[in-house]
């Protein structure tokens, strides 16, 4: 069969081979930000899986933060804060 | 390796079929397509393309959303190509998606979220010309190769550069037929007023490029007005729309096209493009009754004065945008009585930028 050599068209990603999160190990004691991003329903979502997290693990502890908008990246400055603070993030929306 | 030729290196190559139905399976199944039969991006034609600007193949423009991919002219070109871009038109493919990656457009909730969006890119200046471009009749399809081959580009590199893909990346509930291709010229010749890009600090006789997030145009029908407020008027009912993204985040632009014998009637009744855009902000209005607790009520991003008379004036007619200019008036199209608006994604910055260097 006949071929044709053709430069690939998919973008590179820099770093792509390792970038994968390292799991969290445990979650006695570990602080949880909850991102909500706005949307309708997004806090209810959220604060819905805290309370079940909340019954599993008694020992978490929650915060809530919101970003500006739902259409719009966090503030680069929001997610360093909640980097400092969080071991774990959780984020959704409950369109 | 010297940096020019590393879009030349051996690991960017892929050998496919030369038989052009298996050649489109090919494309299909290694995820570069967007369902519609392609070119391939062979050296010589991805080279055709590259001639044509004076930037280095290989230089980093920017990261394209959602992935984070390097957008270098050498992948932008290899989409070109595989949309069927004649090479004569790959600056204003490259003009179009270095707007597109500036903060200010946020391709980065164009790309993922639920809403149809897509990019709208319009060709201003000789360069529509020089590509044989439509601006009349028709002009958003079908039918005009370059019209329709910068917009597909532009997809292409969306979803390859981007890695945004219907339901992977791209989350949008239904998308829109613009997600295939969206692309127009302005009619200059036929407008009663200054070109657009003019409005926008560029010369009349430079070549340059509107990038807008935006949904499918929605047709504006008046056979009956012959004046400014009356046509106005119709126009003003059709931007003035509960369900798009714009009542509730005015921060964004709705850009109204007019047909040329839309903006000659307005023009003849003494209006300029400014008088267009203030009439405009004053009558396409809607009660806040009708945008209370719909669309993105719960996340409206308005001002403070909206946001004071939203506690207790429910008959308050409240504006589509917060200003007059951001109500961007320019026109397209042939005879007839058509014309149409645009409403865009609302947290999005419309670009126009002068073309690329070229060589």
């Amino acid at each position: 069969m006949s071929q044709v050599r053709v430069l690939n068209p998919l973008g590179v990603v820099p770093g792509a081979e390792d970038s994968a999160v390292t799991a969290v190990a445990g979650l006695a004691g570990k602080r949880v930000v909850l991102l909500e991003n706005g949307k309708q329903n997004a806090r209810e979502l959220l604060t819905g899986v805290a309370e079940r997290l909340q019954q599993r693990h008694p020992g978490l502890a929650f915060d809530v933060r919101r970003k500006q908008s739902a259409s719009l990246p966090a503030d680069p400055a929001l997610l360093v804060e909640i980097t400092k603070e969080a071991d774990v993030v959780l984020t959704g929306s409950g369109d | 390796m010297t940096a020019a030729a590393r879009w030349r290196a051996e690991d960017a190559w892929e050998s496919l079929p030369h038989d052009p139905a298996e050649l489109f399976a090919a494309v299909e199944e290694h995820g570069w397509g967007d369902g519609l039969p392609v070119v391939p991006p062979t050296g010589e034609r991805v080279q055709a393309c590259l001639d044509t600007i004076a930037a280095d193949p290989d230089e980093v423009v920017g990261v394209m959303p959602v992935a984070g991919a390097e957008v270098t002219p050498a992948k932008v070109a290899a989409n070109a190509v595989l949309a069927g871009c004649p090479a004569a038109a790959f600056p204003v493919v490259l003009t179009a998606i270095m707007a597109m990656l500036r903060p200010e457009f946020n391709l980065t909730g164009l790309q993922a979220t639920t809403h149809p969006v897509a990019p709208l890119v319009v060709v201003h200046g000789p360069i529509a010309r020089e590509l044989g471009m439509n601006w009349s009749s028709g002009a958003f399809g079908p039918g005009n190769v370059a019209n329709a081959t910068i917009g597909r580009a532009v997809r292409l590199c969306c979803m390859n550069l981007g890695h945004a893909r219907p339901g992977r990346g791209d989350r949008a509930t239904q998308g829109q037929p613009s997600k295939y291709s969206y692309c127009v010229a302005e009619n200059a010749e036929d407008s009663p007023w200054e070109p657009y890009h003019v409005t926008q600090g560029l010369a009349a006789d430079t070549s340059a490029v509107t990038v807008y997030g935006a949904e499918n145009p929605h047709n504006v029908n008046d056979h009956v007005n012959d004046d400014a407020k009356g046509l106005l008027g119709t126009v003003a009912l059709t931007l003035a729309n509960a369900g798009c993204n714009n009542v509730h985040y005015t921060q964004g632009e709705m850009f109204v096209v007019l047909g040329p014998e839309h903006a000659g009637s307005v023009a003849a009744s003494g209006f300029t493009r400014e008088d267009v855009q203030l009439w405009l902000y004053d009558h396409a209005r809607l009660p806040l009754r009708d945008l209370r607790d719909r669309n993105m009520w719960t996340g409206r991003q308005w001002p403070a004065w909206m946001n004071a008379d939203a506690d207790d004036e429910p008959d308050r007619r409240m504006p589509v945008v917060r200003a007059p200019h951001a109500l961007r008036v320019l026109v397209v199209g042939g005879p007839g009585k058509h014309s149409c608006v645009i409403p865009g994604f609302g947290e999005t910055h419309s670009l126009t930028e002068p073309l690329v260097a070229r060589s």
